[in-house]
């Protein structure tokens, strides 16, 4: 609550910061949540400098051209929220990340004790990122590692999976940066017997999450929902200067995307 | 009598001024009171939205299990059954019951599933299953907003001052989508 009602309260109208009040014992106590450190945000300590490197120069290649961004984050528990979708859904919000205008974020969240892996992907890569193929990211790009306890490599491979997906929707060519796609892939070939009802569901997939964008905004008509989700971390970060951030003095913060509850979960 | 002509003047001016503020603070309520209000209808068109999803994937996710599994009638009807119950729905309440009627026939058909290895490691399944998976977890998340803001709504329209406005607008309490979380729990089974 601390976090993001000074944050947050002097761009509200008194209206909102009533709806804040109200709102927030019932969707579990934010300031469990930490605040990022940059793109990668080892909470836990497992990955290496190098792997830091690489997945930083990766997600850097995808923001520069796309304009979407990617976190990576490893923490001891998702603990208090009660799974890894609300705890993923939660720090997501809070982050914002991807960028404002078209909410495109996608998170790798890692809980230690629980042995749990997470995808959590924003309302504008919904698209590009169903959550088959999010899942087929993390069976064949990241638990392999994990299940090798290298997790740096592990969070790679799902970096470069979602980089590569990113990269095709936005037709740019990030194979250099390390952007891939995994072998057998999210879509189906021409030879699977369900070949029709798969992209069936592709059609079905882009029609709700159209649907849902144009829906989305009368949720928060009059409310400022920025002000509330994404937008109150961003306004945080840029009011306050650094202060309080651990090892990224440059980092300003995300974009303010936002998120739904999309993606996929797996553990190991 | 200059003075009295003041008076006069000062006190229409305080009426004035007076109406004016009443006028806005009118309106000011109003606006507010209606933006909440639609704030809740959006985020139901959400909750509905997602719904629709999952049943928009249900068709899938029954073929691609038929094909493997045809002789397990009794699951695929009771999901034909809530599906039904679920489009027909009229109100949060009629919607909360079709929502856990579906979440319970979900758990036994992932239980059934369970018997047929080859449809286990089934490569369309595994991502049928992803997104039946996430869009149960869109529909945990816009259910959970739904919620904060009825909440919001509810509360605001009962308070003072608000409610003297609410009843004139024809406002009265929403409904929560509420759920018997025990549904969704996938019961035990051993095939030994």
């Amino acid at each position: 609550m601390s976090v993001f009602a000074t944050a947050s309260l002097p761009r509200l109208r008194a209206g909102m910061a009533l709806i804040l009040l109200i709102a927030v014992p019932l969707t579990v106590m934010a300031q469990e949540l930490p605040s990022p450190t940059g793109y990668v945000n080892d909470f836990v300590g497992v990955i290496s400098a190098e792997d830091t490197t690489q997945i930083e120069a990766v997600i850097q290649a995808v923001q520069s051209a796309t304009g979407a961004e990617i976190a990576v984050v490893t923490v001891p528990s998702y603990e208090p929220y009660g799974s890894i979708e609300q705890f993923g859904v939660a720090l997501a919000e809070k982050w914002g990340v991807g960028a404002e205008a078209d909410d495109s974020g996608a998170i790798l969240i890692l809980a230690m004790q629980e042995r749990q892996v997470r995808i959590e992907v924003g309302y504008g890569l919904e698209g590009i990122l169903p959550d088959g193929r999010v899942g087929a990211i993390l069976d064949e790009m990241v638990l392999p590692s994990f299940r090798e306890g290298d997790w740096g490599a592990g969070m790679l491979g799902g970096v470069q999976g979602l980089a590569g997906y990113i990269a095709e929707e936005y037709d740019v060519d990030l194979a250099a940066q390390g952007a891939r796609t995994p072998q057998a892939g999210g879509a189906s070939s021409g030879a699977s017997p369900f070949g029709s009802a798969a992209e069936l569901l592709w059609v079905l997939m882009v029609f709700s999450v159209v649907g849902g964008r144009f829906l989305w905004p009368l949720l928060f008509i009059g409310a400022g929902r920025r002000g509330y989700y994404g937008g109150g971390f961003g306004a945080a970060t840029r009011g306050r200067g650094s202060t309080g951030f651990g090892s990224g003095p440059s980092f300003g913060g995300f974009g303010g995307g936002g998120f739904g509850g999309g993606g996929a979960s797996r553990g190991f | 009598m200059a003075k009295k002509a003041t008076t006069v003047l000062i006190a229409g001016a305080v009426i004035v001024l007076m109406l004016i503020g009443g006028i806005a603070w009118y309106v000011g309520q109003r606006n507010s009171l209606i933006a909440l209000d639609e704030s809740v209808n959006g985020a139901w068109s959400e909750v509905d939205n997602q719904l629709q999803r999952r049943s928009d994937l249900i068709p899938n996710l029954v073929s691609t299990v038929q094909g493997f599994a045809s002789q397990e009638q009794q699951v695929f009807s009771d999901i034909a059954d809530a599906r039904a119950r679920l489009a027909g729905a009229q109100t949060v309440s009629e919607t909360a019951e079709g929502y856990e009627r579906m979440e319970s026939a979900l758990s036994r058909l992932l239980v059934v599933v369970e018997a047929y290895p080859e449809l286990r490691s089934n490569q369309n399944f595994l991502r049928l299953q992803d997104e039946l998976a996430g869009t149960e977890n869109r529909v945990a998340v816009a259910r959970q907003r739904y919620n904060s803001s009825v909440q919001t709504y509810n509360a605001r329209i009962r308070m003072f001052p608000a409610s003297l406005l609410a009843g004139s607008l024809g406002m009265t309490a929403r409904e929560y989508f509420e759920v018997d979380e025990s549904v969704r729990t996938v019961p035990e089974v051993n095939f030994d």
